[in-house]
């Protein structure tokens, strides 16, 4: 029987570089300093607005109540995330291939919790081949196999189409790196691994649920065949490979929205906002053009007198 | 993108008329000339025009390879300070995120109207100069730059022509962030062609005359990028008077310096020395609703526009300091701004977080007041006065950046009988063509591309609007609330004889609604003066 103790340990090991990778990376994001407003209309948590309309067009708007809707913006947010709305909108071919992978990846995540949640909810499984032992464990089965190969083939769809389609179409290619093809085919090479391991030896993901299941519960496994050990190892090296990628923007998005495109609070006196600015207000200022002192600090350029510049610039 | 550094002698593009999009009933090809006056030999060695034939900055190639070096030094260390936050706190997040989220869909490039305009260039692109920018950083800030530029293939090669290649492309690009808007990700590339301008000013000193020295220079020393001094304000002030008695038989007097007024009105300089009609309009309408206001003659306390929200925000914050202590001195209870779109956006929205304590004044835009003004009916309107189409170009400073879309078209369609959309319209209107400062930069042939290529949708669009009314025989006024966009439009008619084939003239909002007044006998909007 041959020990894999070394691919729980990869696996432990980039699961820990996901989680911190996911989590420096927000935490980078949201230590960021405030800045200078850059909000963009229409704002989906407008409350009662037809589209565009903001605060702004109200007289003596900084006296109202600002109104805002969380769950109109939860629901466009949710839009975007399960079905790409605006990529649909502006590219349709585009998105039939992006929306394949996606769609994947969610199923994929589904299916390891499905997996995951076999595995811990009837542990007597794990003693030999599946046998379904009543009509939730079979809804359960159905489940699991449904969306692990509904992943699999929607993640190979996805991420094939947009090789090709980077590859064909000029308008992409000329922007496309070799680390962007490297990337689809890293990622197609998961979901291909995961067909075939199901194919070639796992049909009801036994041992794909007996191995997620190992590392819940820190027991060892033994007896993986080839196929399904490649897709784990695959998915592991992925998994730590990502945090350093522009992959990341689904991190990076809930900032661009939140704390960039929607954020229209504006800087009331005495409010939380004007304390941050008092702090930035003080940075140093190193700029060298020859309108710019430099030494001083940003509260002491936009009360110098020192406006002009003191050569032609062009 | 790694062709950027290259060839210097020859141009990335060539525009030709042939390429451009085409226009309904306007036919302009190769053979009926150049659209863009190009540049002599004698004139290329002189300045930058390696990019597309056009020059915003007047840049000079370096005298030498150590000249040469010490600019790639300094733009090197201008692009740290812009990737640091003590430096850089202004705009930090919202670049790195820009930076680090793009997916290179390209749905960003179709929103664009520079680039659908130009028939598609590469380099107008919205992410083509960004990702020049993010190979730059990758390649020579990050460790292992360089070979990793190798393996990827996202080469480019930093020396003169790039960076002269790249100061000249952040101005072409009119900051309308359609781009934006259309992103799935977040990335607003505008704020990247912005920030790279910010680069540009703020560490290397290069901006264009216009905007800097002639702009936020001289409205920082004299009063008004119009270099309108405060005597020079009275005089015309004292003549707008005059106007007004002229036209409506009714003896206004402008309040100036006026303090504890409920409103400090903040204009356009531009609108004193080119269209005073529009000053008039305001001063005929307040004092027809009996509102408390005032200007002011402080420097820059007469001349709303802020050009440091373009490209740099030292002065972009120098300036708005200097609007709300002029308020602040009068005591004024608010601030409003009048038809000027990036003033409305500077000083409403961006620089909000610029003025803390006392001088966090309340500011507002004026639309909502006329809206007010117009359907309270606390001044007799005749719509009958203005039955002639209008269309009403959206300023994106207003309407996209700031979500100020329905007060104007209310206005519209109850004082305007024969108003008509145009489309896209509201938020998901067309830039002008003259936003980010081109439509006061016209030194070389910048006003050809302008005009030609980052104006055409827009001109697409007044043609489209008013394709059942052409008639030479119909006037037609198209309703822009914008002092930079007048001017632009007014470069558009003036390029395309619109006024003389089309009979099609432009003009602002007030004038529309001081034209509806009933009391005035006279129609307030001259159409011979066009």
């Amino acid at each position: 029987m041959r020990d894999f103790v070394w691919l729980q340990a990869v696996s432990y090991l980039c699961g820990l570089v996901f989680v911190f990778g996911v989590v420096i990376r927000a935490y980078r994001y949201s230590k960021m300093p405030i800045h200078l407003r850059w909000d963009l209309h229409p704002m989906p948590s407008e409350e009662k607005r037809l589209r565009g309309r903001s605060q702004y067009e109200e007289p003596g708007w900084w006296q109202k109540p600002r109104q805002k809707n969380r769950i109109k913006e939860a629901f466009y947010i949710a839009k975007e995330i399960f079905f790409f709305k605006q990529v649909f909108k502006q590219n349709k071919g585009l998105w039939f291939f992006g929306y394949s992978l996606h769609l994947g990846f969610y199923l994929y995540l589904i299916w390891l919790l499905l997996l995951t949640f076999g595995a811990i909810s009837a542990p007597g499984r794990f003693a030999g081949p599946v046998v379904s032992f009543g009509p939730i464990e079979k809804i359960l089965d159905f489940l699991t196999l449904g969306t692990g190969v509904a992943s699999f083939v929607l993640g190979m769809l996805g991420t094939i189409g947009l090789f090709v389609k980077r590859m064909t179409e000029e308008n992409l290619r000329r922007y496309t790196s070799r680390l962007d093809y490297f990337n689809l085919l890293f990622i197609a090479g998961i979901f291909a691994s995961g067909l075939w391991s199901w194919w070639s030896s796992d049909r009801t993901f036994f041992v794909a649920r007996r191995y997620l299941g190992s590392l819940v519960t820190w027991t060892r496994v033994f007896d993986m065949d080839t196929a399904t050990a490649l897709h784990v190892l695959l998915a592991s090296a992925f998994v730590a490979y990502m945090p350093f990628t522009t992959m990341m923007h689904y991190v990076a998005k809930y900032f661009s929205f939140h704390n960039v495109r929607w954020d229209d609070e504006p800087n009331l006196r005495g409010s939380e906002i004007e304390r941050k600015l008092e702090k930035v207000l003080n940075e140093k200022v190193s700029w060298s053009a020859p309108h710019i002192s430099p030494g001083g600090t940003w509260r002491d350029l936009t009360q110098s007198e020192k406006g002009n510049s003191k050569r032609s610039v062009c | 993108m790694s062709h950027i550094g290259r060839n210097p002698e020859q141009q990335l593009v060539n525009l030709s008329p042939d390429s451009l999009i085409p226009l309904p009933c306007l036919h302009h090809t190769s053979e009926n000339g150049p659209l863009i006056n190009l540049p002599t030999e004698e004139q290329r060695k002189k300045r930058e025009y390696s990019l597309d034939g056009v020059c915003a900055l007047g840049l000079t190639r370096p005298a030498s390879k150590e000249e040469e070096e010490e600019w790639v030094r300094r733009f090197l260390g201008g692009l740290r300070k812009l990737l640091s936050k003590g430096d850089n706190w202004t705009f930090y997040q919202p670049l790195i995120l820009s930076l680090e989220s793009c997916a290179k869909c390209q749905l960003c490039s179709e929103a664009c109207p520079t680039y659908v305009a130009s028939g598609r260039q590469e380099i107008y692109r919205p992410t083509f100069r960004a990702e020049v920018l993010r190979r730059i950083i990758k390649k020579y800030l990050k460790r292992g730059g360089k070979t990793f530029a190798k393996v990827t293939g996202e080469d480019v090669d930093l020396n003169w022509t790039a960076i002269a290649r790249l100061a000249e492309l952040a101005y072409r690009c009119t900051l309308c962030r359609r781009c934006a808007q259309v992103c799935p990700m977040g990335v607003d590339n505008a704020l990247i062609s912005r920030e790279i301008r910010k680069l540009f000013s703020q560490e290397l000193g290069i901006a264009p005359r216009e905007i800097h020295e002639q702009g936020t220079v001289q409205q920082l020393k004299v009063g008004s990028t119009t270099g309108m001094t405060p005597p020079a304000l009275r005089d015309i002030v004292a003549f707008i008077e005059e106007e007004i008695k002229e036209k409506t038989g009714r003896d206004i007097k402008i309040p100036m310096d006026k303090k504890d007024a409920d409103i400090l009105l903040l204009h356009n300089a531009g609108e004193f020395m080119s269209w005073p009609e529009n000053i008039e309009a305001f001063a005929i309408l307040f004092d027809a609703a009996n509102i408390n206001w005032t200007l002011s003659s402080e420097v820059a306390g007469y001349d709303a526009v802020n050009y440091g929200v373009w490209y740099d925000d030292v002065q972009m914050a120098r300036v708005a300091v200097k609007h709300a202590e002029a308020a602040r001195k009068l005591r004024v209870k608010k601030i409003n701004v009048g038809e000027c779109g990036h003033a409305h956006k500077a000083f409403i929205v961006t620089a909000d977080r610029v003025l803390t304590g006392d001088l966090n004044i309340p500011r507002e835009s004026v639309f909502p007041l006329l809206e007010d003004l117009v359907m309270s009916g606390k001044i007799r309107l005749d719509p009958s006065r203005n039955n002639f189409p209008v269309t009403l170009h959206d300023p994106c400073n207003i309407v996209r950046l700031m979500g100020i879309v329905e007060p104007q078209r209310r206005i519209l369609r109850k004082i305007c009988p024969q108003f008509v959309e145009m489309e896209p319209h509201g938020v998901d209107n067309y830039c002008c063509g003259g936003g980010s400062g081109f439509a006061i930069m016209n030194s070389r042939n910048f006003k050809d591309w302008k005009v030609h290529v980052s104006g055409r949708m827009k001109l697409k669009q007044i043609l489209e609007a008013f394709k059942d009314v052409l008639d030479p025989t119909i006037k037609k006024y198209v309703c822009a609330p914008c002092s930079n966009c007048k001017g632009q439009i007014r470069d558009l008619i003036d390029a395309y004889h619109l006024g003389q084939d089309y009979n099609i003239r432009y003009g602002g909002l007030v004038e529309l609604v001081v034209n509806a007044m009933a009391d005035i006998e006279k129609p307030f909007i001259e159409w011979e003066s066009f």
